[in-house]
């Protein structure tokens, strides 16, 4: 018979309920904020963004693109700059937000001692299609913001080319594999409850 | 098919289900799943538990029965 190290399992699950549940209002948090920000930075005029004297340094770092902050000295305002990074900010947090909801809906049925109830799967489905999708759209909003930023500064010059997140495919394709592990473990499931 | 006959067992014991249930630890509703053939499966544990409460063998308990192939 396999061994259950209860205690183990018991504090594993408690420590995530913990972190989704403080990631999920941290999250909500955060987006409102973004929201709030974009709506002021932008009715703000561009002038005040702009840095005096011989510019600023800045690096970007944002899939497909590296830039090394040596290599780019702003001189025009950083509005847009800004405002793309808020973007991101903005696109990226409901996909975070939609992850750590679904783990969290897992966990809860963990919780009430049914891992294998039809639901959990259901999510664990969600969450793998979650990874795959975000994998393949979310590059398409790098590429948005990168657009941006690069019509708005001279001193800018990479090639857009649309390069997908590989390593979140990754997760999707595991995800995926143990959800369907989980639904074998729900007919064994159901095996066992039908057993007297 | 097998068919469960623990209903007729009961009742040449003259032993209600529930007695039953108390004296193998094995809830009501288990039972009643078991006795109305909803169950897939019986434990050899439980069978054993059923078989010594009730005196009887297991064949007395669980029923062969060709399907009608029409």
């Amino acid at each position: 018979m396999n061994n259950f190290n209860s205690v183990r399992f018991n504090r594993v699950i408690k420590i995530t309920d913990v972190v989704i549940k403080v990631f999920k209002i941290f999250f909500m948090v955060l987006f409102a904020l973004t929201v709030l920000a974009i709506a002021i930075i932008a009715l703000m005029p561009s002038d005040l963004f702009v840095v005096g004297g011989e510019g600023i340094r800045i690096g970007i770092s944002l899939h497909p693109v590296i830039i090394d902050s040596s290599e780019l000295v702003i001189t025009e305002s950083l509005k847009p700059l800004i405002l793309s990074a808020l973007f991101l900010g903005l696109m990226y947090l409901p996909f975070t937000y939609l992850v750590f909801r679904l783990i969290g809906l897992v966990i809860q049925k963990t919780k009430e001692k049914v891992p294998f109830d039809s639901m959990a799967i259901t999510h664990l489905f969600k969450l793998s299609y979650v990874f795959l999708v975000g994998g393949l759209v979310l590059p398409l909003i790098n590429l948005i913001a990168l657009a941006v930023i690069r019509s708005n500064y001279a001193g800018i010059n990479f090639s857009l080319e649309y390069s997908p997140h590989m390593n979140m495919i990754f997760t999707g394709v595991l995800v995926y594999i143990l959800a369907n592990i989980f639904e074998y473990g729900g007919y064994l499931q159901s095996e066992v409850d039908a057993t007297v | 098919m097998i068919i469960v006959r623990l209903d007729r067992v009961l009742a040449d014991r003259k032993m209600s289900l529930s007695e039953l249930s108390e004296k193998i630890d094995i809830s009501i509703v288990n039972l009643s799943n078991l006795k109305t053939g909803k169950v897939k499966a019986i434990r050899f544990s439980t069978l054993e538990a059923i078989c010594e409460v009730l005196s009887c063998q297991p064949g007395e308990i669980l029923e062969f029965e060709k399907e009608n192939e029409t």
